[in-house]
């Protein structure tokens, strides 16, 4: 099991609660360290004397630097490029989605109105990145 | 993504590959060369009018020369006839007088004796003979007699005039004709014509001749005349000299034709009657002549006519034929210049409206990502504090059910089904916008695929519905496949939706053919809906059934519309209260505007 934190990336005080009430209910015990804005987000990945997340759940809608911006800048850094992200929005947009997926993440979650699916959703992918997945190098 | 506009209609009218904008851009380049052959047809029709013209001019000109040469040869045969037959007439008389004068007669000491019966002779023959002022007669000598001039004359003597000389010493001279002389009496221009009076034995007794008075030859002339500047001469054919001209032209009596006139060389080419244009000497007008050689004399006449006088009619007309010519070519280039201007301002025009249409098309475009951002915000910002209504509402639900009495649960549970129901409206509305704006990709569609594949879909979700679906095999089409299955799931979906009260609802899709086309239906048994109703069916949020009996946000045959609209078809419904509905949809023939 990996046991390095999670990087929450959200500005939304209720999508921060949210996600952290899925995390708390899929069991996984890692702490979830939170940034309110890509900078912060940047700031922390970038630095090489922090350690880098378990992964890292990224809202695209950001205040600063963008979601999609981050997940740009991450794979391009060339000690933070594998650190596994999935991307949360809350728009239905499929373009959302595309841009994700090209500019490399993991994942996408789509942030539903029914909170019992995007629990059952962040679980399982919580779940996943923290211990089923070892494939990922360091 | 190339953003879309809103209404496709607007699209028709303004996007580059509409219709509207091939005929824009086609017109520029059609015009000219209609009017290129325009301005050649007329070309050649104007060039074709004026050889036509010119021909038909020339024609009538050599028309009015040939009038002129026939009427100046009538005029010169008569002049010819009446000379021929005066010289005639004097030539007989002459010769009747020759053999009337006693011979006896002819000495100058019998003349007092003889002279009042000569005289009575010859004044018999000048009795109705006009031309001619006198009779008279010599003897051998030259010594005039008689004459048949009034008593009292005083004698003269001709024996050494030419033309005496001339018929005294040529036996075989017959008349002899003199040069033109001025009459001692008259004081008038006159020939002499001479004939000798000989013997048996052909001896030389005397002379009779008779003085031609020019002046009454001049007056035949005149009385001939055709036109201000016609003119008729008499000319000696042996010596080519003048004798008589009307007009008048003192100075060149009896002075010969110079040497390489035309009128000489027309005389000796022997040509009878001759006829030529010839500029007078003695004027310098131009005229037609005529020229006719009397047979027994020597002489010949002449008749002319001014060719300026004789053409002015077709002169005239030719004048009037430019001038009108000219009017009408002005006439043809002024329309040729104004269409050619007009053409200009077309293209010109032309090219402004496409300036426009491309200014229209980039503000189109504008208000169409502005609408786009529009609508991400509205999926992003208005689901974000729903997202926290409905989480927060089921969460305490779920978490703290016990903290709350039956009453608090419901009203919590009311709170997170409005959250619910207010997502799906945003959901309905992001796709109403999505399917104005999509790109529109044709091709075929298995209409039949697609409704089966939803009906299948809906009986899935609810198995315990006994439901019937009657579904037209092979019908296809060529119309964007998304945008068509939309449809269909809102069509399907409404049926079975309304037809889900009836004990075994009925689902047909299927098709029929009016006008060459091909009308789709989507009908149930449902409940049905009042026909009075039916004008705002197909407006967003328009609902005719309860929220309680039937749920639903209303938008959905707004978008079934839109969908069928930009395959450039058309939606129209039939139902009665409680007799079920049928929905009918065309596609178009080309599948509408291609986004």
């Amino acid at each position: 099991m990996d046991r390095r934190p999670i990087l929450l990336v959200e500005d939304n005080e209720d999508d921060e609660v949210f996600a952290l009430h899925a995390f708390e209910k899929s069991g996984v015990p890692n702490v979830v360290v939170v940034a309110r804005d890509g900078q912060q987000a940047l700031d922390r990945l970038l630095d090489p004397d922090v350690e880098l997340p378990v992964f890292v759940l990224l809202d695209l809608k950001l205040p600063k630097v963008s979601g999609l911006e981050v997940l740009k800048r991450l794979r391009a850094d060339s000690r933070a490029r594998f650190v596994p992200v999935i991307t949360l929005t809350s728009s239905t947009h499929d373009t959302d989605m595309r841009a994700s997926y090209e500019l490399g993440a993991n994942s996408y979650v789509c942030k539903s109105l029914d909170i019992e699916a995007f629990t059952e959703h962040i679980s399982v992918l919580a779940r996943y990145w923290t211990g089923i997945n070892m494939a990922i190098p360091d | 993504m190339r953003p879309l506009p809103v209404w496709s209609h607007v699209t028709h009218l303004l996007s580059p590959g509409s219709r509207a904008g091939r005929v824009v851009s086609a017109s520029p380049s059609v015009a000219p060369m209609s009017g290129a052959i325009l301005a050649f047809v007329v070309v050649i029709a104007a060039m074709t009018a004026i050889l036509l013209l010119g021909f038909l001019m020339w024609v009538d000109y050599r028309h009015e020369v040939e009038t002129a040469e026939a009427m100046t040869r009538n005029y010169a045969a008569i002049l010819e006839a009446r000379l021929e037959a005066t010289f005639r007439r004097l030539e007989t008389d002459l010769d009747e007088l020759a053999a009337r004068v006693p011979l006896a007669a002819l000495n100058a000491e019998a003349a007092p004796r003889y002279e009042a019966a000569v005289h009575h002779i010859l004044a018999q023959h000048l009795r109705n003979f006009p031309e001619v002022s006198g009779l008279r007669v010599t003897d051998a000598s030259g010594e005039r007699l008689y004459t048949s001039d009034p008593p009292g004359t005083p004698r003269s003597w001709l024996g050494d005039r030419a033309y005496f000389k001339a018929v005294r010493d040529d036996p075989a001279a017959r008349l002899v004709f003199s040069e033109v002389l001025v009459g001692r009496v008259t004081g008038r221009n006159i020939v002499v014509v001479i004939r000798a009076i000989r013997d048996a034995q052909d001896v030389f007794r005397g002379t009779v001749f008779a003085t031609v008075d020019l002046a009454h030859m001049e007056k035949l002339f005149q009385s001939l005349r055709v036109g201000a500047r016609a003119s008729f001469a008499l000319w000696r054919s042996d010596n080519y000299t003048q004798v008589l001209r009307w007009p008048p032209s003192p100075d060149r009596v009896n002075v010969p034709l110079p040497e390489g006139s035309p009128v000489r060389a027309a005389l000796s080419s022997g040509v009878r009657p001759a006829t030529l244009e010839v500029r007078s000497f003695a004027d310098g007008v131009t005229r037609i002549y005529a020229l006719y050689k009397l047979e027994r004399y020597p002489f010949f006449v002449g008749s002319g006519v001014s060719r300026d006088d004789t053409m002015e009619g077709w002169t005239k007309r030719a004048l009037f034929v430019a001038i009108a010519a000219l009017f009408v070519g002005g006439l043809v280039f002024g329309l040729l210049h104004r269409l050619w201007r007009a053409e200009g301002e077309l293209l010109q025009f032309n090219v402004e409206l496409e300036e426009r249409v491309r200014a229209r098309t980039a503000d189109l475009e504008n208000a169409n990502r502005e609408l786009e951002a529009f609508s991400y915000s509205i999926s992003h910002d208005l689901r974000t504090p729903l997202r926290s209504i409905a989480s927060y509402s089921r969460m305490v639900e779920l978490d703290y059910a016990e903290c709350l009495d039956a009453q608090g649960r419901k009203m919590l549970q009311r709170v997170h089904e409005a959250a619910k129901k207010m997502g799906v409206l945003i959901e309905d509305l992001l796709r109403l916008s999505r399917v104005t704006r999509a790109q529109m990709k044709i091709e075929a569609v298995s209409v039949t695929e697609l409704a089966a594949g939803i009906a299948h879909e809906l009986q899935r979700q609810e198995p315990g519905r006994n439901a019937t679906f009657k579904i037209q095999p092979d019908m296809a089409a060529r119309a964007d496949p998304g945008l068509v299955a939309v449809a269909l799931e809102n069509l399907i979906g409404n049926a079975w939706k309304f037809a889900s009260t009836r004990p075994v609802p009925y689902i047909e899709v299927g098709t029929v053919e009016t006008g060459g086309d091909t009308v789709y239906f989507v009908r149930d048994n449902g409940v049905g809906f009042d026909m009075g109703y039916v004008g705002n069916l197909f407006a967003p949020f328009h609902r005719l059934h309860g929220e309680r009996e039937f749920p639903g946000t209303g938008i959905g045959l707004a978008t079934v519309k839109r969908i069928v609209e930009r395959h450039g078809g058309r939606i129209w419904a039939d139902a009665a209260v409680d007799l079920g509905a049928t929905f009918y949809f065309t596609l178009g023939r080309q599948g509408g505007d291609h986004g």
